[in-house]
């Protein structure tokens, strides 16, 4: 059964589906390989499933949202045989929990159904797995049972629209917020006749009319674009999400003096983009977020605290560094211990501190002010 | 709460835009220390804060938000300005002679450009100035101008966002011709002279989706009536769908389709909301197949095309939808989804 907890649908709340596809087994390297699939180049994954379980766990024991509790999950995964899914999670799955397209259809139907109990509801949507691209706003998830000989002359009988999902909850009785979170290559059909029709695939009607639903779709890579994983472990937008998340990296305060610290849409979008490209890059890949669907405003988690942020401070290469300490101070008051080992690494609350710099020779000191904003900062001395 | 016996200092706040007002209504926030917001307004600029260390910022015409902090003392008022990080493009000569055919373009190229013009639609023109090619349209548009350009053994054809408008010299685009990195992508932006066009088309491609939409309202107005510039009327209407505002705008949308038959963008958005209306869908669908039958300016408007064509209802008129359906799914597998203005890619030894 994909439902992991009791549902409620008696009160307002957020429901989510996670799904999760690592195992393909009709495609290259799976249990029954089809060869009429090898064309395609889709191989087998060993990070979706996992990247799914941490979301959904994190939904488990992290995801706060005062008033708006966790009502329901639906979790589908294929994990690759070398793949841990978060063992929280794993206590959790009982029975037949196969991403499959008549698993995925009963439980987006009734996901959709909980959903629509409550227009306060919010909604939450991770994916992750094969895709590909027919249009700039296009993702096609492939399930679990894609390429299977069955779905003769319906090639897409394994898949499923997710823009067209997204749209067919696109409307006003559904939950108001909705996020949804697309992790998968977004590599172009290969074959031509596709862009036309695709036969066979899991879409529902859909909404037409001009909603006020927020529903950002946050997908993992832009057009054209393979979302890369860690094997084994996690994908890399999974990695940033989940950072941002449990660490609130990507919460702002976003309400006039109140100092609760939110994860919202816009916040999502200022620090997915660049988080998702630096650690690609890092790893010399390159990936980078696209948001799709209705980018309006609405907030998926309230932190408990503030951030914490990793502070590197250097020093300049052209000065000397046994020349240079440094002390932070927040409010007046100093924090932590005075920097003067460098590259100095310190872990400090998100804010703007005062920066006292001082040199042995000459005696100085030079105070400035230096905003400390998650998820990295990086300070040169001597500040400019 | 503030402590009554807490002191005040005055700060005041100065935006630099080409944008809302000259920045006048541009909106900002004020942070303090624990970067928590204090202040978020379109119109004030002077504040009275507790003395303290705050962090000003607003997100500007390059589609970046721009932050400063600063220190607000009792003795003096902090002033702080802030202004768009925008990269340089060189101006438009005011004499249209100036602008070349293409074929005067391509008899000045030199076998170590990066880019090299292969062809372009009628009318257009071109001023080589500074790594730039500055694109103006000679004449009326009867259809949305597009260029052909080759970089090494790729080709691309893609449309540009100019027009012939009331004040054509300044509705022109740039196509930046130099690049620093070998594996640089084909760069074609809305001219700055276009301010209002071309922050809408940074606040886009950044997905400043909720700033882009606050200016995007008032500019449908300002495009339409004052600065015409169907093609930023365009980029306004799509980030107002984005948000779900656009059905507000329908009026505008049927000026802006009757007024520039040759946008096939226009007809898309104004499709995509007859969609929503079960007696105006054979319209819809109407303006769908004329729109897939002529060249489309932006990818946004291709995709919405390709989505209202493929979740149809079945019983509205199939064939035509098919029709238009094959017309645009014949272009889609050579679509570069990632450039703003629809795109056509091709390596030169494909058949495409």
């Amino acid at each position: 059964m994909p439902l992991l907890l009791p549902e409620d649908l008696t009160e307002p709340g957020t429901h989510a589906l996670v799904i999760g596809i690592s195992a393909y087994q009709f495609l290259e390297g799976g249990h029954d390989e089809n060869p009429d699939t090898l064309h395609l180049g889709l191989k087998q994954l060993s990070s979706a499933a996992r990247s799914a379980s941490e979301f959904a766990a994190w939904l488990m024991d992290g995801h706060n949202m005062p008033g708006l509790p966790l009502r329901s999950m639906r979790v589908l995964l294929a994990e690759s045989p070398s793949e841990v899914i978060h063992p929280a999670v794993q206590r959790l799955m009982k029975g037949n929990h196969a991403p499959t397209r008549a698993n995925v259809e009963q439980a987006f139907l009734d996901f959709m159904s909980a959903c629509e109990k409550h227009p306060e509801n919010i909604a939450v949507v991770y994916v992750a797995g094969h895709g590909v691209q027919f249009t700039k706003d296009g993702a096609v998830l492939l399930l679990s049972d894609f390429g299977n000989p069955l779905h003769n002359r319906k090639k897409y009988t394994g898949a499923v629209d997710m823009t067209a999902l997204n749209k067919t909850m696109d409307n006003e009785s559904s939950a108001h917020a909705q996020f949804w979170f697309l992790d998968l290559c977004r590599g172009l059909a290969p074959d031509k006749e596709d862009y036309d029709k695709l036969a066979g695939i899991l879409e529902f009607d859909i909404s037409r009319s001009e909603s006020t639903v927020a529903s950002p779709m946050f997908f993992s890579s832009s057009s054209g674009q393979t979302a890369y994983g860690t094997p084994n472990n996690v994908t890399l937008f999974n990695e940033v999400l989940m950072a941002g998340l449990r660490e609130g990296y990507a919460a702002k305060t976003d309400v006039a003096n109140d100092p609760t610290w939110r994860v919202t849409t816009t916040s999502l979008i200022d620090y997915l983009t660049p988080a998702v490209e630096a650690i690609a890059s890092a790893k010399g890949k390159k990936q980078k977020v696209d948001v799709g669907g209705r980018p309006i405003k609405a907030c998926l988690h309230e932190c408990l605290s503030p951030p914490d942020v990793n502070l590197l401070v250097t020093v300049c290469p052209t000065q000397d560094p046994d020349n240079y300490s440094a002390d932070l101070k927040l409010k007046g008051k100093k924090v932590g211990n005075t920097l003067n080992k460098w590259p100095a690494r310190t872990r400090v609350r998100a804010g703007i501190y005062v920066v006292e710099v001082t040199t042995v020779t000459p005696p100085d000191s030079q105070v400035d002010c230096f905003s400390i904003e998650p998820p990295t900062s990086e300070m040169e001395l001597p500040l400019k | 709460m503030i402590p009554e016996n807490t002191k005040h200092g005055q700060l005041k706040v100065q935006v630099k835009s080409r944008v809302n007002f000259g920045g006048a209504a541009t909106p900002i926030e004020i942070r303090n220390d624990d970067l928590i917001l204090i202040i978020s307004t379109s119109s004030k600029r002077i504040f009275e804060l507790p003395v303290g260390i705050y962090e000003i910022s607003a997100v500007l015409e390059d589609g970046k938000r721009q932050k400063q902090t600063v220190k607000v003392t009792e003795s003096e008022t902090a002033n702080v300005s802030l202004e768009p990080k925008l990269p340089t493009q060189p101006q438009a000569p005011e004499l249209a002679f100036k602008f070349l055919s293409a074929e005067q373009i391509q008899s000045l190229e030199t076998p170590t450009q990066d880019f090299k013009l292969i062809g372009a639609s009628s009318n257009v023109t071109i001023y080589p100035e500074d790594g730039f090619w500055i694109v103006r349209h000679r004449q009326e548009m009867e259809h949305v101008a597009y260029a052909i350009i080759r970089k090494g053994h790729e080709l691309f054809e893609v449309s540009l966002p100019i027009s012939a408008g009331g004040h054509r010299l300044s509705v022109t685009c740039h196509i930046k011709t130099s690049s620093e990195r070998p594996k640089s992508h084909l760069q074609i932006s809305i001219s700055q002279s276009r301010s209002l066009s071309a922050a809408l088309e940074s606040l886009f491609i950044s997905g400043q989706i909720g700033p882009a939409a606050k200016l995007a309202g008032r500019a449908i107005h300002t495009l339409m009536n004052i600065y015409v510039d169907p093609t930023g009327v365009i980029l306004a209407a799509l980030i107002l769908k984005k948000t779900g505002r656009l059905g507000a705008y329908l009026k505008q949308l049927e000026k802006l389709s009757t007024d520039f038959p040759w946008l096939p963008d226009a007809k898309i958005l104004l499709a995509s909301i007859l969609m929503a209306q079960p007696n105006e869908r054979k319209r819809a669908i109407q303006l769908a197949y004329e729109a897939s039958q002529e060249r489309i300016l932006y990818t946004e408007s291709f995709s919405m095309l390709m989505s209202l064509l493929r979740y149809a209802p079945e019983a509205d008129n199939v064939a035509l939808c098919q029709k238009a359906l094959t017309n645009i799914a014949k272009i889609a597998p050579d679509v570069d989804w990632n450039s703003i203005y629809l795109c056509r890619t091709s390596t030169e030894n494909s058949n495409a």
